[in-house]
């Protein structure tokens, strides 16, 4: 038991080196790729946050503007979020799907005494 | 067990008029949510490359799949407390990568029955014809070696295995985490992990010896 805990934690950790030092060598090229990928994702986010228009507005008009952000806000439940479900109902067909294999208890001894020490380790 | 996203609810699409309502306050808000997402993205940017690197062998579609989860994450679930993005994020990565390989087995499908096409000996085999992802024999490191041998063993898993090791183990994610990002029950988890932690002792166990 000791020693297959112990092998597990040892491949565990070489595996984790290896991928941390994967991460570490990243050439330039492919970090400025990603940076230039997150800043079209945070482009993204400020069309979300910020109105493109001015803040700064006569009473009257901001009125008018508030009126016109609640019908826009009741009208993004039909826009937006019309792809969140889709999403969701997507990603809930993937699941069901998927077929995951849960006979482990039943068939690998091994796996209920790992599945034990991991639950009294506290981990996860 | 399935694991339901939660409904986006008022918070993120009310967001959008605060600044013009709220003022200064609300815009400040906005401004710290953007700093954060932009934190956030940049501290899981490049593992997010190595793991998507690993499940599809290839590195533009790598780069491809997480700049599309990026924008996804951000059009979409900004508006999720923070602590929620990283099992967001990698699930929106892994339907990605998914797409991608659901993709390219129909191209090989298309391309092997399609008359005509130049096959000079049937479908073309999926492993030989991947990109050596380890570049050039001078840069390689032995780590590097270890994870080409490790991502060769993991290719060799069921996705959901190789997703569970490398989202438990690369990325640090608990348990709960991870049935999140995967769209599984704990349970599913702890034995999708098992099996590839299994395979990898056996694989990569005897390569070093």
């Amino acid at each position: 038991m000791a020693d297959m805990k112990e092998r597990t934690q040892n491949i565990e950790r070489k595996s984790r080196e290896a991928f941390e030092e994967s991460v570490a060598a990243l050439d330039g090229a492919t970090r400025s790729r990603l940076a230039r990928a997150r800043e079209l994702a945070l482009t993204e986010a400020r069309r979300r946050y910020r109105p493109s228009f001015s803040t700064w507005v006569p009473i009257g008009a901001a009125a008018a503007a508030a009126v016109m952000a609640i019908a826009l806000w009741s009208g993004s439940h039909v826009g937006p979020q019309a792809a969140e479900p889709a999403l969701v109902a997507l990603e809930e067909f993937d699941i069901m799907a998927a077929g995951d294999d849960l006979d482990m208890m039943d068939e690998d001894p091994a796996f209920y005494a790992w599945a034990v020490e991991e639950t009294a380790d506290g981990v996860g | 067990m399935r694991v339901r996203e939660e409904p986006v609810i008022g918070s993120a699409t009310l967001s959008w008029p605060m600044p013009l309502i709220g003022g200064r306050e609300a815009r400040e808000t906005a401004v710290d949510q953007e700093r954060a997402l932009e934190r956030f993205l940049a501290g899981v940017e490049k593992r997010a490359f190595r793991i998507a690197k690993l499940s599809l062998r290839d590195h533009d579609d790598a780069l491809d799949v997480v700049q599309d989860a990026m924008i996804s994450l951000a059009r979409n679930y900004s508006g999720h407390p923070e602590e929620q993005w990283r099992p967001l994020f990698y699930r929106i990565l892994r339907n990605r990568i998914t797409d991608y390989q659901r993709r390219r087995r129909v191209r090989r499908g298309v391309i092997a029955w399609w008359p005509g096409t130049a096959q000079d000996d049937g479908p073309p085999d999926p492993v030989e014809s991947a990109p050596d992802p380890s570049g050039t024999p001078d840069e390689k490191l032995e780590g590097e070696q270890l994870l080409e041998r490790i991502g060769q063993v993991l290719a060799a898993l069921s996705g959901r295995q190789r997703e569970a090791f490398m989202l438990r183990n690369f990325e640090g994610l608990d348990v709960a985490q991870t049935a999140i990002a995967m769209g599984c029950s704990e349970g599913s988890v702890k034995t999708h992990y098992f099996r590839a932690v299994q395979a990898l002792q056996q694989e990569i166990g005897e390569w070093q010896t």
